[in-house]
């Protein structure tokens, strides 16, 4: 199945344009033949192609992957507004990151009347060369094919029942997940934010919100598990292969990433290890909003994090009946 | 070749236990079945890889420094693995599982020498594990970090890594700039953690420049690395207003033995 996206513009640094508008740049990602992939790319009727067809400027196409560290740039053909990409399963692996650039020509030369004027005070001072960038677009991550072993979700959302005036929101376990689980009312809400909004930024903070309060009370549990096996051992021995296995897999979850980051309960509170656990993506995602970047510009990287994902339980229901869920 | 590899739960349970199990990883005590208190079969997995391994990484040779060591060792084990495609180099599994159990005594050997002397004169289990020994031992025997520097860390992954960065097919010795990369610790681990080695053409033009920039003058050559240290960061800071993709391997070259020079002239100046 053909995905696709699109990639979004970001204000660049010169050639008289102020931005490169929304939609300047399309790209559909499909199979290929051989096993790979295809990127399908095209560029829209607004960007700058005077520049371009004079060879004064080139666009370039960026593809990334940090897993291999590969990197391929690929660039337009001169007149040309759109090119296919070949991506070889060798050596691209499951994610690639993809962005386009404007790059100086070699005897590309700026001045006052092609260029914005902030831009231009930095260029007189300095050389322009081949490769110098001129201005690019926001990085887009792919993701190229299925994972073969797709990361599970450790917290799920679920409706809970009927409002009372003490349970809007409550946190639940069972087995190995963490469920947030939601009234009715606060439930409909939030599968109407979902429908309406999906994948903006603004969803994923509400969620993030709500997931760091369950994950601060799962954080709780550990703690409570910890001192009562520090109490009930006084060796103080490190857990073996089979307790770490009979915990619950947000409870290993939790632990794993207290000791990737160094964090302890004596130096730390549980909404703060929760957050840390989390990548600090409430954090982030509040302070880039307060800075006036792009929602879109929200971080995915900790979507790969187990914990992290938002996954729904819906389980049939749409969040608008009374029944249904856990109380 | 057929290989029997650590599935990926097995892998992050050893990540995760490393600070608890790294003594006896690296006095080669450490019992797999017994930490899995499993089989081999519920923890491994066989994995199909196009290549051969050597059987054993032969230890470093009396008077032989740590740089010619890693080339050298680097050398032969890349001799046998270059079949490997970015793809399956990327994969931790195969690397832990190298690192732990094929070439521990290797990776231990080069990577953990003094605590070795340590443990051996006072006895394992009276050396209390430093944190600082621990994040070694998990750096070295394991596959985590940063996604686009961890292969750098790992005991095993580095050698290949850093023989295909260097891997030059237009010359007669495909490897020959390799100690030119591994002229010092600092610099190999600063440029291969940089955004500018990730480009073949970009790399091997560096490495030109820097081989040559360190043989006009062997009697600076502590200065020499002193500026290949802050090159490194020049380039890095660089590369956010150029796209180094774009230069030949000879442009790349001529651009940055000229910030060589011209640094280590205004060093001579300064002094």
């Amino acid at each position: 199945m053909a995905t696709g996206e699109l990639i979004y513009s970001y204000p660049f640094l010169g050639v008289g344009y102020e931005d490169w508008p929304n939609g300047s740049f399309e790209l559909n990602v499909v199979p290929s033949e051989a096993g790979g992939q295809r990127i399908v790319y095209s560029i829209g009727a607004r960007t700058p192609r005077g520049w371009v067809r004079s060879g004064k400027v080139q666009v370039v196409v960026l593809v990334t992957c940090p897993a291999t560290r590969h990197r391929e740039v690929h660039v337009v053909p001169r007149g040309e507004t759109g090119f296919t990409l070949e991506l070889d399963p060798e050596v691209f692996s499951d994610e690639i990151r993809l962005f386009a650039e404007l790059v100086a020509a070699k005897d590309c030369e700026l001045s006052t009347s092609t260029c914005r004027r902030d831009f231009w005070r930095s260029a007189r001072r300095m050389r322009v060369v081949r490769g110098q960038i001129l201005g690019r677009t926001d990085q887009v991550r792919l993701p190229l094919k299925e994972e073969p072993r797709k990361r599970e979700s450790y917290v799920r959302i679920r409706q809970a029942g009927p409002l009372s005036k003490y349970s809007a929101l409550r946190v639940g376990f069972e087995g190995d997940y963490i469920y947030v689980l939601l009234a009715n009312e606060l439930y409909a809400k939030y599968v109407g934010l979902r429908e309406r909004q999906a994948g903006r930024a603004d969803t994923r903070l509400r969620n993030a919100v709500a997931i760091q309060l369950a994950v601060a009370e799962a954080v709780a549990r550990v703690r409570a598990h910890e001192e009562r096996r520090r109490r009930e051992r006084e060796d103080d021995e490190p857990m073996d292969a089979e307790e770490w296995a009979e915990l619950p897999k947000w409870h290993q979850i939790i632990l794993t990433r207290m000791r990737e980051k160094s964090l302890s309960f004596e130096k730390a509170g549980e909404a703060e290890i929760a957050n840390e656990a989390l990548e600090n993506i409430v954090g982030d995602a509040l302070s880039r909003l307060v800075e006036g970047y792009d929602a879109t510009e929200l971080d995915e990287s900790v979507a790969d994090e187990a914990l992290f994902a938002f996954d729904d339980e819906d389980e049939g229901n749409d969040g608008r009946s009374g029944e249904g869920g856990e109380a | 070749m057929e290989l029997l590899v650590f599935t990926e739960e097995a892998c992050q349970q050893i990540s995760s236990d490393m600070a608890a199990i790294a003594q006896e990883v690296v006095a080669g005590t450490f019992d797999m079945e017994e930490y899995f208190g499993a089989p081999e079969d519920a923890w491994t997995e066989q994995v199909e890889y196009p290549i051969t391994l050597p059987e054993t990484l032969r230890g470093r040779q009396a008077g032989e420094g740590l740089a010619a060591f890693d080339a050298r060792i680097a050398r032969e084990f890349y001799g046998t693995t270059a079949a490997l495609s970015k793809r399956q180099a990327s994969d931790g599994r195969l690397w832990m599982t190298l690192a732990l159990k094929r070439y521990r005594s290797y990776v231990a050997n080069r990577f953990f020498e003094r605590d070795m002397r340590q443990m051996a004169a006072f006895g394992a289990r009276e050396v209390a594990p430093s944190s600082t020994f621990c994040n070694k031992a998990k750096r070295h025997f394991c596959f985590s970090g940063r996604p686009s520097s961890k292969m750098f860390d790992n005991g095993i992954s580095r050698l290949w890594w850093f023989s295909y960065l260097v891997r030059d097919d237009d010359a007669a010795d495909p490897l020959h700039l390799l100690p030119t990369l591994l002229v010092s610790e600092d610099f190999a681990a600063r440029f291969c953690a940089s955004l500018v080695s990730w480009s073949k053409d970009a790399t091997l033009g560096i490495l030109d420049a820097v081989g040559g920039f360190l043989a006009t003058d062997p009697e600076i050559g502590s200065v020499n690395r002193f500026l290949v240290k802050d090159f490194v960061q020049y380039l890095n800071q660089r590369s956010l207003v150029m796209r180094f993709d774009c230069f030949s391997r000879e442009e790349m070259a001529e651009y940055c033995l000229r910030h060589l020079v011209e640094s280590a002239s205004e060093l001579g100046e300064s002094e």
